[in-house]
């Protein structure tokens, strides 16, 4: 009971008594104090969620306002960009582009974070590598970034800013935890049940058991509390991934540090209808000269859950390789 | 992704701007770089694509591939920026890179040297606003 109301589900304290009382001897007086001490319990539990549901909506409100207000703040950025000649005032806008689209990552974030709803819906399908650019932008170390060419494939529209900020929130994790010399790349392949980006950093990497911390918390976002503040991140991924039933998956990288692979479902995919007339043909060193993708593993019987547990490699990746007082700080996730 | 930047904004049903409009930042495209490798490069500069270089470096990103192009036929830096939807400081990095590598040749306008030419850009400006 105490469960579905945590869900945000409607339960009259009165009809859940558990044990139906007939007998009035110390047995049926025990029953009774027992459903006594669950219709307590309860009714505070419904008192809770109604708090919650304040709360959350109290987020929603605020949040919204913000949301508007940086994205009229963004209008005016861009019609000061356009014109300026000046290469000096020039990179001030952007630094301020910059922030007032972190802003706005933030704004939405909060927006997904209070569960009342989705982002405003586009219905025109979006360029897949326009969605990640978005997402590199709202990155705070965005110049460290490399994506390799992503094909023609264009993205819902309904998912396009959900899915913006859920591979934000992935490639930020990646370059808060790697060294800032290194890049992070995105590299894009379709599978067999979608397209899977792989967005993999040079950072020292977690331990298995981090890893396996790490991937159920994906797996499971639980009802927004204090504890989910200090670990944004990994909670809006999770409930944008649930909500689009998008795969999220932590691994170790072979250059050390993790690779986080994202599966978007076909149903959000479909192929360009306008074929650029100029694009080139897909870059030979690219992805295909990588290391081959573990299909198999991707394909498994895990795939209907929307995430899968780590597997781990032992053979090419020494669990100790993390170890240490580095690990425990790369644990930690974004924000 | 033809179009370059513009990719999104095909839907005349939209109220407000597409998502792309709105979702993509210019200061990505250059990774925060403003300042030109090049250093006459003006509004009315003309870019051809170079000769042999049609078939365009895996390196380039996407507007870059979009300006190689474009530049199949002569066209001016502001043309670039126009069709490309991209604040003309963006386009000057982008040409400019790819003049240094060769891919792309650049015209300047013979005369005299650059920015002397403020009171013609005005009345060029002025004799635009009168069309319209």
């Amino acid at each position: 009971v105490i469960e579905r109301l945590q869900r945000g589900e409607v339960v009259d304290p009165d009809e859940e008594a558990p044990l139906q009382v007939g007998s009035r001897d110390e047995i049926g007086q025990v029953a009774r104090a027992f459903n006594e001490v669950h219709r307590v319990a309860t009714r505070v539990a419904t008192e809770q969620a109604a708090l919650r549901k304040s709360i959350g909506d109290l987020f929603h409100n605020l949040a919204r306002r913000s949301q508007g207000l940086v994205d009229r703040q963004l209008e005016l950025i861009d019609e000061l960009e356009r014109g300026e000649a000046d290469p000096n005032r020039l990179e001030e806008l952007f630094r301020i582009d910059h922030l007032a689209t972190r802003m706005r990552r933030n704004a939405e974030n909060l927006v997904v974070l209070s569960g009342t709803e989705q982002l405003r819906r586009w219905s025109e399908p979006v360029p897949l590598a326009d969605v990640i650019e978005a997402a590199v932008a709202e990155v705070e170390e965005y110049a460290r970034v490399r994506v390799t060419a992503m094909g023609e494939l264009t993205l819902s529209g309904q998912a396009a800013s959900d899915v913006a900020h859920l591979l934000a929130e992935v490639v930020e994790n990646a370059t808060s935890f790697s060294p800032p010399s290194t890049v992070v790349e995105v590299v894009g392949s379709p599978v067999a049940s979608g397209y899977v980006l792989e967005i993999e950093d040079r950072g020292l990497g977690m331990s298995d058991a981090e890893l396996i911390e790490a991937n159920k918390r994906l797996a499971t976002p639980s009802a927004t509390d204090i504890a989910v503040s200090r670990m944004m991140g990994f909670h809006v991924v999770g409930r944008l991934a649930a909500r689009h039933g998008i795969g999220v998956q932590l691994r170790h990288s072979w250059y050390g540090g993790v690779t986080a692979l994202v599966l978007l479902p076909d149903r959000l995919l479909s192929q360009a209808t306008e074929q650029a007339a100029f694009a080139p043909p897909w870059p030979a060193n690219g992805a295909a000269a990588r290391e081959p993708f573990p299909l198999a593993e991707v394909t498994g019987p895990a795939l209907a859950t929307g995430v899968y547990l780590p597997l781990r490699r032992h053979a090419a990746q020494p669990s100790d390789r993390a170890g240490g007082g580095d690990a425990a700080e790369a644990g930690e996730p974004v924000e | 992704m033809s179009g370059g930047v513009g990719t999104g904004d095909g839907g005349p049903g939209g109220a407000g701007r597409p998502w792309s409009r709105r979702y993509r930042r210019p200061y990505t495209v250059t990774g925060g770089r403003t300042h030109p490798a090049h250093d006459d490069l003006e509004l009315e500069t003309l870019v051809q694509a170079a000769l042999g270089a049609s078939s365009p470096s895996t390196r380039l990103g996407r507007e870059q591939r979009s300006i190689a192009a474009l530049c199949q036929e002569v066209v001016s830096v502001a043309e670039i920026s126009a069709r490309l939807d991209l604040p003309i400081g963006v386009t000057r990095v982008l040409v400019g890179d790819m003049a240094l590598e060769g891919l792309v040749l650049l015209y300047r306008p013979r005369s005299a040297p650059a920015r002397s030419d403020l009171a013609l850009l005005e009345r060029v400006l002025y004799g635009l606003r009168n069309i319209s």
